[in-house]
């Protein structure tokens, strides 16, 4: 079983609820988001980018890319960052992570984020505010992949909603799209929803020169043409 | 009329003002009195839109934090307090038991709905959503079925006031597209025609406001909010750093000296507000946009409505139902210039975390 996503940019609209339920179901803290939604060519929301003569907003949602040749994985001095045995899926083990961010300069899509501080303190827990996101520790073969709040000085980023998938749950992301521009599935699977819409789309991968192998395939978006 | 409270407040015309509300909003802050209300899945609510067929009701997952209580207990407590020897007209329960009182209420609407709704129980919307009914084939709401297929007169059915009250709007009995009314004739409005902005209204009070305000202030929706709702969530200030933007053409920017990125003040003879600089080749030369829906905490105490002036358009004036439909305002008929501001801006955000970190929510990566 090998775990992967497509996102089709045909479909999004660039709303950015992937981004919100993410870090919401992820006690993300301030500064933080493992998902990210970017319009291309602009550097703000809700920018326009001039298309030959006239313009256009085309958005790329970023979150980790699970790689298959996982740059982050090799240049882990501790093991911290490693591939999961049942599913593919890229993790980090928060118990072993020791923050010296060697991951976050050797992924080349900038998806890894680093707490540099308590983020308990970032959110107001202990000072009676609301406390969001999925509320307890997660193990997967013992390691430490989910907790509600990371330890100051490790580094993060999208588990595909581990503690979710394994409860034969999707991740959060594709269940919230509006624009059902996310498909989740079963990667070895030929007969799953993934690999059917894969077959029937041209796929591309982000960064296909830094040979990372993604698994997180995007089906490129439609350019309308206006008519005259 | 807007602000009619806070001046009747102020002047003492009125004695005490009570609010009731989830938030700290101003309206909190100018009345004597607030109560803490409970707000979304704290409480029993029925939920329904012109928008769609379904009913649903929002059940109560979580309890409402501290002293916030359902609504339906408050109110029901006020009025007694106002005048006990009415008490026997509402019925008595705690705020414990306000689930049970709120479906009460709600399975008497429900029974008394009439016969688009008395088909539904509240066992059945606690099940899931409940569909409304109506006479169209196949379950289907299909605009204008009966006027068509069963030739009834426009206009269509008319809430919460009869047709009676409604019908001599559409004269005719069919759909106007050519409207034979004196104050359309009046106006040269009989069939759809353009009239440029600003001429029958800026410019006509003050002819110098073509040349001192060259830009028109357009208050569009934000992505982060639905109007004003939302605006406090702390993800969605992190998605815009925080801190209200003003849009500008980047030729237009260029003719003023502004820089993307720049604290700008949009203004006009009536107001004013503050904003950060983003360039969008999009925005139509001359136009200035300002997001609607910032709280006023987020803006330095300012209102980006304090620019607005509340123009009618006259054509409107004919459709008057009280408490139902008025005139509404001519929202973007409001013309400003931009200038190079000093001020800070409020930033709704402790800013250190996203600065340490270099990454945002936002578009930057
Ligand atoms: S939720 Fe879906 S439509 Fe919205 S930005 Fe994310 S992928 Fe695009
Ligand atoms: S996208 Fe970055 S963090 Fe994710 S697996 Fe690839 S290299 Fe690692």
């Amino acid at each position: 079983m090998r775990y992967g996503m497509v996102i089709d940019l045909s479909r999004c609209i660039g709303c950015r609820t992937c981004a919100v339920v993410c870090k919401n179901h992820h006690a993300q803290p301030q500064g933080i988001w493992w998902n990210r939604v970017i319009t291309e060519g602009a550097d703000e929301y809700a920018v326009s980018v001039p298309y030959s003569d006239t313009f256009r907003m085309k958005f790329l949602p970023v979150t980790c890319q699970h790689c298959k040749d996982a740059p982050c994985e090799q240049v882990c001095p501790t093991g911290a960052t490693y591939h999961d045995a049942d599913n593919g899926t890229v993790l980090v083990d928060y118990e072993k992570c020791i923050g010296c961010r060697y991951c976050m300069s050797a992924c080349p899509y900038g998806v890894r984020q680093f707490n540099w501080e308590d983020p308990k303190k970032i959110k107001g827990v202990d000072e009676g505010k609301y406390q969001y996101g999925y509320p307890e520790d997660f193990r997967k073969d013992g390691h430490l992949v989910y907790t509600p709040n990371r330890p100051a000085g490790v580094v993060e980023k999208c588990t595909m909603c581990v503690q979710y998938i394994a409860q034969g749950l999707n991740p959060a992301c594709v269940d919230a799209c509006p624009a059902n521009a996310r498909i989740f599935g079963d990667l070895d699977d030929p007969q799953s929803k993934i690999v059917t819409y894969m077959l029937e789309r041209d796929i591309k991968v982000l960064g296909e020169e830094y040979n990372t192998h993604p698994q997180v395939y995007y089906v490129s978006a439609k350019i309308l043409e206006r008519e005259r | 009329m807007a602000n009619y409270l806070r001046q009747a407040r102020e002047s003492g015309e009125l004695e005490c003002v009570i609010c009731c509300d989830y938030q700290h909003t101003l309206t909190v802050d100018y009345s004597d009195v607030a109560l803490a209300g409970a707000s979304w899945y704290e409480k029993t609510e029925l939920v329904t839109t012109p928008l769609h067929p379904w009913v649903q009701i929002m059940q109560k997952m979580v309890e409402p934090p501290g002293i916030a209580r359902p609504e339906i207990w408050i109110f029901k407590e006020l009025a007694k307090h106002i005048d006990p020897a009415l008490a026997s007209q509402w019925p008595e329960f705690s705020a414990d038991e306000s689930e049970a009182a709120a479906e009460d209420v709600l399975r008497m609407l429900l029974e008394k709905g009439g016969d688009t709704i008395n088909h539904l129980s509240v066992d059945d919307l606690k099940a899931g959503p409940g569909k409304l009914a109506h006479k169209n084939p196949g379950d289907k709401k299909i605009p204008f079925y009966e006027q068509i297929h069963g030739r009834e007169p426009f206009p269509t059915i008319s809430r919460p006031n009869d047709l009676a009250k409604t019908a001599k709007f559409v004269k005719s009995g069919r759909i106007e597209f050519y409207k034979d009314e004196d104050r359309f004739i009046e106006l040269g409005e009989q069939l759809p025609v353009y009239k440029p902005p600003f001429e029958d209204t800026e410019y006509a009070v003050d002819p110098l406001a073509r040349e001192k305000y060259p830009f028109m202030y357009l208050t569009r929706n934000s992505l982060f909010r639905i109007h004003s709702t939302y605006a406090n969530s702390p993800f969605m200030l992190e998605l815009q750093d925080g801190e209200p933007k003003v849009f500008l053409n980047p030729n237009d920017a260029d003719e003023k000296g502004l820089q993307q990125g720049d604290v700008v003040e949009v203004f006009n003879s009536r107001g004013s507000i503050t904003g950060r600089l983003v360039l969008d080749p999009g925005i139509y030369p001359r136009q200035c946009v300002f997001e609607m829906g910032w709280w006023s905490r987020y803006t330095n105490g300012d209102s980006y409505n304090s620019l607005i002036y509340p123009w009618i358009n006259p054509i409107h004036e004919i459709y008057y139902i009280s408490s139902v439909w008025s005139p509404n305002m001519a929202w973007n008929e409001c013309v400003c210039d931009v200038r190079h501001s000093d001020s800070q801006l409020s930033n709704a955000l402790l800013p250190d975390t996203l600065q340490t970190n270099g990454t945002r929510g936002g578009d930057r990566s």
